[in-house]
């Protein structure tokens, strides 16, 4: 069995109770009591699967977990690269097993032919002829690796126990490699020497380079039947690749087929500048001879440095081992002069020498921060070996792994880890590991942009940000984390919803159901700016605070056409219910609940938004309201004035009565002059 | 031209008529009195006394005018009792039908008065109806916000029974 650098568990026993088959849409039929543990990835679960549509084809899904998730940000380039002697996904999502009620992610594969070495029933890597490595295995993987460099995904899971050997046709499979994050699972033995020495979480997305140099030690195991370093233990594959080379200490003096040195030298190069890419391969696979360059040891002291017992001869292994015993290696940095000393007469190199004393100079300015003495071994590290990753306090990273580091450290719940990733962006060692590097990369522009970008984030103090939106802005495709979601899985907005929804339906929703990775994981995947929102979460009023959810939650869901949630409708609905009653207006009261219980019925967050949280509907009751009281006091003021005989007294009945008596005179003026008139007539 | 024209018109006429103008003078002294005293206005105790005094003239003027509108004639009838006590018991009566009618007014108004507070009580419940008790508030006291707008009212009734849309 491979070893593996880091134990993540399986879902053997999370899983084992469930037998129910489950739904993967209208595609497939996942088999939950069918185990196909010969197909099964480290940390997955696998079961068999069949298409709905028929066919005869056989498929497999993977059921992924939480902790380390699948590399999500990916599976769709991926689900495209087929037919090329890689198994990639089928078909991916998150999908609801009725049986516990739970959402989990599943990802769906076409079963490979062959068998996996090193897996229970096939314990050794099985030794190969030349042909059927070339033919079988070099030239199919190139075209995946062609493919893969193109769409610039590094597949970082090549190694012994994750190909099936298919001796009836003499093709060799590449396992899939989107089940876990990236390079997580890979052992120091399919590694370059930068990677090997980073933390499993530390290790970034990979590059086309690192997929070439495991792919080198697997032809190196094919062709030999293992390597030298196969049963040694991380730490000394480690050392020993330091000490002799990768090419060495892999192949040392064992006998390889002839045609075979060349491209193993070459893909075993441990100068990534040297290394062999795909159009070596070309060359070579189509017959023209080349002299790959061996990867040049790093000088060779003239007496060891003795450290926890074992003598260094290098500086690169010395760093090294500084990085696997950091309390030690503070002590013997503190004493500067032992160091320094051994750089300068044993090794012969005063520019390190020079730039360690820097180091441990301009390190005291740190003195009294705590930190001063970490942050010092961290940067005479990277003086001693500029080409290592970051150590810092046991941690060792990448300098483009930093954010996905973050992330990882998270989602592991790893706090030690994800403190000092903190730690190692506030003490800014990365932009220190760039400035010791000899040549000027200007692809490290961007990463430290984003690292800036990341502190910047990390100082943010709002529901949802600081470190929260670290995580989710700089490691693409992380689940939301949050733990109020339990055990289920939520890659995006649409199952964040889903999985609430699912949650209130069963009663497990309490209070409102929000926290920082909610907030922290929709921000991320919700397009616009929704800073205003998440600060109006800070507020002591629950209704304001349940308010800005549903804004964001129907955003959510709006973005998703023909997406409804009734019971989470509901629930957010009771939350809110007290804001209905609270408009003065009777009818208006009414036609709202009238509303509410169709968009509940429906559930229909967006709707449920305007329904409960509009400023105008609010204002316009608030201000009919105010209007209203206004017109009620000055009609019952008129009615005390009229009670008080208003009309009788006034100016106004003076006016009426006069008009009336002048009126009134003037008519029977008329009449009685009419009278005379005739009377005289007559 | 033309005024020239009318004014000697106008002199003309009053000339021939100066012995009824006389005449007319010393009846409606009563109006002419009230006129001076009345302070209203407009001055609807001067206008209610005046119609009736003017009709009272009228007889004595007849009387003039038979006898050819002399001088003599006009002295002769505006000392004449009947025709005083005709022209100011007219007067008298103008007076009397302006004390008289304020009664009536005030009675009328009284009724009216008791209409509106009924009408103004139902658009009250019809807020209280609309906005709950809460819309009677601490009302002011009296003198302040004195009438109500009638169209505010309508406008809030509208609102009240305003139906939930998005249209915005």
């Amino acid at each position: 069995m491979e070893q593996r650098p880091i134990d993540i568990g399986d879902l053997e026993s999370e899983l084992g109770h469930l037998k129910e088959n489950v739904s993967f849409g209208d595609r497939f039929d996942i088999f939950m009591s069918t185990r196909r543990p010969d197909l099964q990835s480290p940390g997955t679960l696998a079961v068999e699967a069949q298409s709905k549509h028929g066919g005869i084809t056989r498929y497999y899904a993977l059921i992924c977990q939480k902790k380390y998730p699948p590399r999500q940000d990916i599976m769709r380039l991926a689900t495209r690269m087929t037919r090329l002697g890689t198994v990639t996904p089928v078909d991916a999502g998150v999908i609801l097993f009725p049986e516990d009620g739970v959402y989990r992610y599943v990802i769906v594969f076409e079963v490979p032919k062959g068998f996996r070495p090193l897996t229970p029933g096939y314990p050794e890597v099985p030794k190969l002829k030349d042909e059927e490595i070339i033919f079988g295995f070099v030239s199919r993987i190139s075209n995946f690796l062609r493919e893969s460099s193109s769409r610039a995904i590094a597949h970082r899971a090549i190694r012994a126990d994750n190909i099936f050997i298919d001796r009836e046709m003499g093709s060799i499979t590449l396992g899939e490699f989107v089940s876990t994050p990236a390079g997580l699972l890979q052992p120091a033995l399919y590694e370059t020497i930068e990677l090997s020495q980073c933390s499993p979480l530390g290790k970034g997305l990979g590059t086309h380079s690192d997929d070439l140099y495991s792919f080198g030690v697997v032809i190196a195991q094919l062709a030999m039947g293992g390597t030298n370093c196969d049963h040694m233990d991380e730490e000394s594959i480690i050392e020993e690749k330091i000490r002799r080379g990768s090419y060495v200490a892999l192949v040392g003096q064992a006998r390889v087929p002839l045609r075979l040195v060349e491209p193993l030298r070459g893909l075993l190069n441990d100068n990534a500048a040297d290394r062999w890419s795909l159009e070596d391969i070309d060359y070579w696979m189509s017959g023209r001879q080349q002299s790959p360059k061996m990867g040049g040891l790093p000088p060779r002291a003239i007496r060891a440095f003795k450290f926890q017992g074992k003598e260094y001869w290098t500086a690169r292994g010395l760093a090294y081992g500084f990085s696997q015993h950091w309390r030690e290696a503070k002590q013997v940095v503190s004493e500067k002069e032992e160091l320094e000393t051994w750089i300068r007469r044993a090794l012969l190199n005063e520019d390190m020498g020079n730039r360690v004393r820097d180091t441990i100079n301009g390190s005291s300015g740190y003195s009294g921060t705590g930190d001063a003495m970490d942050r010092g071994l961290s940067t005479v590290l990277m003086a001693m070996d500029s080409s290592a990753p970051i150590h810092y306090r046991g941690m060792s990273l990448r300098f483009n792994a930093v954010t996905d580091a973050l992330g990882l450290a998270v989602s592991a719940g790893d706090d030690n880890a994800a403190q000092n990733i903190q730690e190692i962006l506030r003490l800014k060692l990365p932009h220190y590991w760039l400035g010791v590097k000899k040549a000027v990369d200007l692809t490290a522009v961007p990463v430290l942009n984003s690292l800036d970008g990341l502190e910047r984030r990390l100082a943010k103090n709002l529901p949802g940000q600081g470190l929260h939106s670290a995580i989710y802005d700089g490691c693409d495709g992380i689940p939301c984390l949050s733990p109020l979601l339990g055990k289920h899985y939520c890659a995006d907005l649409a199952s964040l919803l889903a999985i609430l929804n699912q949650m209130a339906k069963a009663g497990k929703l309490e209070g409102v159901p929000y926290d920082d990775h909610i907030l922290a994981f929709i921000s991320k995947n919700l397009k616009g700016s929704h800073d205003k929102t998440l600060k109006s979460m800070q507020s002591d009023d629950l209704s304001t605070v349940v308010r800005s959810y549903l804004r964001l939650l129907g955003h959510a869901q709006s973005s998703h056409e023909g997406m409804y949630h009734p019971h989470l409708t509901v629930y957010l609905c009771d939350l809110l219910r007290d804001s209905v009653e609270n408009f003065k207006n009777v009818y208006f009261r009414d036609e709202v609940y009238k509303a509410l219980d169709i968009v509940t019925a429906k559930g229909d967050l967006d709707n449920l938004g305007y329904l409960l949280d509009n400023r105008k509907m609010e204002e316009q009751d608030r201000s009919g309201f105010a209007t209203a009281q206004q017109v009620y006091n000055g009609l019952h003021a008129q009615i005390r004035w009229l009670h008080d005989g208003g009309l009788q007294t006034s100016q106004q009945f003076k006016h009426m009565a006069g008009r009336v008596a002048a009126t009134t005179s003037a008519v029977l003026s008329m009449l009685a002059l009419m009278l005379i008139m005739l009377n005289s007539v007559l | 031209m033309q005024r020239i024209g009318l004014l000697v018109i106008l002199l003309l006429i009053s000339v021939v008529l100066m012995p009824t103008l006389l005449l007319v003078a010393f009846l409606v002294l009563p109006s002419a009195m009230v006129f001076v005293l009345d302070r209203g206005d407009p001055k609807y105790l001067s206008l209610t006394i005046a119609f009736p005094n003017v009709a009272g003239t009228v007889p004595a003027i007849l009387d003039l005018w038979d006898e050819g509108q002399s001088y003599a004639a006009s002295l002769s009838l505006m000392f004449e009792p009947t025709n005083i006590a005709t022209a100011y018991l007219a007067a008298a009566a103008g007076g009397a039908v302006f004390l008289f009618i304020r009664p009536s007014v005030k009675l009328y108004l009284s009724t009216n008065s008791d209409k509106r507070v009924a009408r103004i009580t139902k658009v009250q419940n019809e807020l209280i109806e609309a906005w709950g008790e809460e819309v009677i508030g601490i009302n002011p006291p009296p003198g302040e916000s004195t009438h109500a707008e009638g169209t505010q009212v309508v406008m809030l009734k509208d609102q009240a029974k305003g139906k939930v849309s998005r249209e915005d």
